[in-house]
């Protein structure tokens, strides 16, 4: 029986780590993905294959940066790939300082020797049903989903106090005190809003922010919120579709550096235009940034309450983007 | 935003924005004080705002009781505390997973820490048997600003 919805995905896995290989290769048997195992100039090889098939889209994994073997594959007619790097606490530090991180639609991390299946999942199942957008595809199945659209920059205080008593209220449901969280919360989403009203808005980037301002309905956001018990996701999306990719691969590094080290650099870099950005990447665990170009982008932050405020946003931390 | 004055000190409340705008408090220049325990939440305009009215008041601000959403910004935009700034004292957040209690520690300059010092502090515990207080921050980052601003 197949589901006449979705879409067939082969992968190839390029990937050194044994651990992660393996996990892999089982991780993906189980739900029944076609699955190719190869390395160095191999996967160029299978590729050419799976494309002369008549496969239209491939994921391709691997845990090095390869720039050469990317464009290669970028050569190959008639196949795109969906190229998703595992990262780790060894690997990291020399990933991000790498210029074809920007080659990567998705950066996952894994943590304590194994993938993150949760999150590797999502995003198959993207691909697989070609349906992206949305928070309901970040947290478990079945989470409910606040929706509300915002129409005028005014109303920020209401989100503000909203889901501020939003965390508070789940401090019963995670049996500890979730100030802190709520805090993170709601300055993510400041940030997120304020993007959405104005820097993605060709007509109102330069305009004062001071002013208050009431959006066309060709210009509203939509707001989500949802909470599946372990993990809180707040989705905002604007009707431009106007984000480019070397802006996000621009703070990307930051996402995945070493707390020490990437402190040091955002005190040097924080001070510009990019203070926003920083503010989000450093209290969130997931980024998924999905864009429909001139039509819509989506942002969601996923923050990862089952762990104290204090490791949270260091743990498995992942970034997918998705131009659809 | 919200600031009352009460002996002395202005006391802060709420989310401070880009509608911050402090020129509407009747606030003196020179040396003026700065309560911020009651500061929700501050967003990346909110920062810029706040500076720019320092700034133009010339204001050498004292900052006490300072949250962690105050802490976060003062160890990502340095500008926050030129002008000769001081930060009297400053909350950690604090739980224990035993007692189920929730604690706020106030550090104060000159007792707790002392500017330019690379400052290692532990938690006191509580009374209680198997107490396992956990701070809500991490010291590292958090204490970063304490390095780098001079005594
Ligand atoms: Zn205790």
């Amino acid at each position: 029986m197949s589901n006449t919805d979705s879409i067939n995905i082969d992968s190839v896995i390029d990937v050194q780590n044994e651990h992660y290989r393996t996990e892999l290769v089982a991780l993906f048997k189980s739900c029944a993905m076609n699955t190719i195992v190869a390395q160095g100039e191999q996967t160029i090889e299978e590729i050419k294959v799976l494309a002369k098939n008549g496969c239209k889209q491939s994921l391709y994994i691997t845990d090095t940066i390869d720039e050469k073997k990317l464009k290669t594959h970028e050569t190959i007619p008639s196949i795109r790939m969906e190229n998703l790097l595992l990262v780790d606490d060894d690997t990291k530090d020399q990933i991000i300082d790498s210029e074809g991180l920007m080659m990567f639609e998705h950066v996952l991390s894994c943590n304590q020797d194994h993938v993150p299946h949760m999150q590797l999942m999502s995003t198959i199942r993207k691909i697989r049903e070609t349906k992206y957008f949305g928070v309901d595809k970040c947290v478990s199945y079945g989470a409910y989903v606040h929706r509300y659209v915002l129409s005028h920059s005014d109303q920020r205080q209401w989100f503000r106090d909203a889901l501020f008593e939003f965390v508070i209220g789940l401090s019963s449901v995670l049996g500890r005190p979730t100030d802190a969280y709520a805090q993170f919360a709601v300055e993510v989403q400041e940030e997120l809003l304020m993007n959405a009203i104005w820097d993605a808005n060709p007509k109102l980037q330069e305009v004062d922010r001071r002013v208050p301002i009431a959006l066309l309905p060709q210009e509203t956001v939509q707001v989500e919120w949802s909470f599946d018990g372990t993990h809180l996701a707040i989705g905002v999306r604007d009707s431009f579709g106007s984000f480019s990719k070397p802006t996000i691969y621009k703070y990307l590094r930051f996402l995945f550096a070493s707390e020490k080290k990437s402190m040091i650099r955002l005190q040097q870099e924080a001070a510009g235009a990019g203070l926003g950005l920083f503010m989000v990447l450093e209290r969130l665990s997931s980024l998924i940034v999905t864009v429909a170009p001139l039509k819509s982008t989506e942002v969601i932050a996923v923050l990862n309450l089952s762990t104290s405020p204090k490791t949270f946003s260091k743990k498995q931390r992942s970034f997918q983007f998705f131009s659809v | 935003m919200e600031v009352q004055l009460k002996d002395g000190i202005y006391f802060v409340s709420g989310d401070i924005t880009e509608t911050c705008d402090l020129g509407g408090f009747g606030l003196p220049s020179g040396s003026v004080h700065f309560d911020l325990g009651s500061v929700r939440t501050i967003n990346s305009c909110g920062v810029r705002e706040w500076i720019t009215w320092i700034n133009k008041l010339k204001i050498t601000p004292i900052y006490s009781n300072c949250p962690q959403s105050v802490v976060m910004q003062f160890n990502m935009v340095k500008e926050f505390l030129s002008n000769n700034s001081k930060v009297e004292s400053f909350q950690i957040p604090a739980y224990c997973e035993n007692c189920g209690e929730q604690k706020i520690y106030l550090l104060r300059s000159g007792k707790e820490f002392q500017f330019g010092k690379k400052l290692e502090y532990e938690l006191k515990k509580c009374e209680k048997d198997g107490c396992c207080i956990e701070s809500d921050v991490d010291f590292e980052s958090y204490f970063y600003f304490i390095e780098s601003l001079k005594s």
